[in-house]
């Protein structure tokens, strides 16, 4: 049993390796090839674990041979536009003008329900309200409204203000987090000074969140 | 860019390593193959002695291969082979003549596993 055990350690972390390996891209949405490593991947990884008679490396080299074909092959599709192609396919437009390709949609089996269900997903209730649609490569409907119908933006109302950044987490959980201070060139003295004031410190802070301006919320642990 | 140079790397480490497991099983295989050869010429010149030092030899070669062998093949494989080699002493100590059918089969299970690690078309089909 400790063997079983010991594996299912060592191919965890492989796994998590792998996936970290593929990047933050196969977390969100998947390509088609990133759909297939991922389901090879979790097959794989069940063999060994299940079957201790199998050597741990028949499932530790197919992973990472998986895991790391997949980052050359998302290398190669950013260098080339061929390959990108043909490992990720090409966005289909299905509407256009407001028009519905049915020949498109025949030809990527997507039926009306499927479509008018992507597009309550992005909120549109009426087919007619839409201008252009595009099926992404990952599957997801891309839909831009006719101009009576898209939303208002503070461009259209001509009013005035200046983009800033989120405010960063400077204290989590009573650590500080340097990289975010770096970003906001805060020194540390700066930080001492609001602990003062507001008669705190930074091991008694649970958040803390500054942004370009330095302003700054402070939440105490309880 | 360090992902794609890590992945790189760990493709052509398995390459290599694909590579090296190959020559570790051709070499070991070798170093059996010329016991089992000692082992049956020794039982047709009717050298019981000798046949038995080097059924010796064999067990524990092949103890070690195992062993080391365990990493790149399946365990029933391995096995197979265990039982073959775990009757060669007796058939020599016995003068049994099913001892040459055991050896040569020792050898063509040993051929097997090599023949089973090379990428030839009928491995990858």
């Amino acid at each position: 049993m400790s063997v079983v055990f010991i594996r299912a350690i060592i191919l965890y972390l492989l796994l998590i390796f792998s996936v970290r390996l593929m990047g933050k891209r196969q977390i969100g949405e998947l390509q088609p090839s990133e759909l297939a490593v991922t389901i090879l991947i979790s097959n794989i990884a069940t063999l060994p674990v299940e079957d201790t008679g199998i050597p741990l490396l028949t499932g530790i080299v197919p992973i990472i041979t998986l895991a790391s074909l997949d980052v050359l092959m998302s290398w190669f599709s950013i260098k080339s536009r061929v390959v990108r192609r043909l490992s990720c396919g090409v966005p289909v437009i299905i509407i256009r003008d407001g028009k519905l390709d049915q020949k498109q949609m025949k030809a990527l089996r997507l039926t009306v329900d499927d479509l008018i269900a992507s597009l309550r997903g992005q909120g549109v209730f009426d087919i007619s309200e839409v201008q252009f649609a595009v099926v992404e490569t990952t599957g997801n409907l891309s839909v831009y409204q006719k101009f009576q119908y898209r939303n208002t933006t503070n461009e259209d109302m001509s009013l005035k203000g200046t983009s800033k950044n989120p405010p960063e987490v400077i204290i989590a959980d009573g650590e500080l987090i340097r990289g975010s201070m770096d970003r906001l060139s805060l020194a540390e003295e700066w930080i001492e000074n609001i602990m003062k004031k507001e008669k705190t410190a930074v091991k008694d802070v649970f958040l803390m969140t500054v942004d370009d301006d330095r302003n700054y919320s402070l939440i105490e642990k309880e | 860019m360090s992902r794609v140079i890590t992945s790189f790397c760990l493709i052509l480490a398995i390459a290599v390593y694909s590579a090296v497991a190959a020559c570790i099983i051709k070499n070991e295989n070798e170093k059996l193959s010329g016991i089992i050869e000692e082992i049956s010429l020794h039982d047709q010149n009717g050298d019981s002695e000798k046949a038995s030092a080097a059924a010796e030899r064999l067990d524990s070669e092949w103890y070690t291969f195992e062993r080391k062998m365990s990493v790149f093949v399946r365990d029933d494989k391995l096995n197979t082979i265990s039982i073959a080699v775990a009757r060669v002493k007796p058939y020599v100590t016995d003068a049994n003549d099913e001892l040459q059918a055991e050896l040569k089969n020792i050898d063509r299970q040993l051929e097997l596993l090599y023949r089973m690690e090379l990428p030839t078309w009928y491995n990858l089909l």
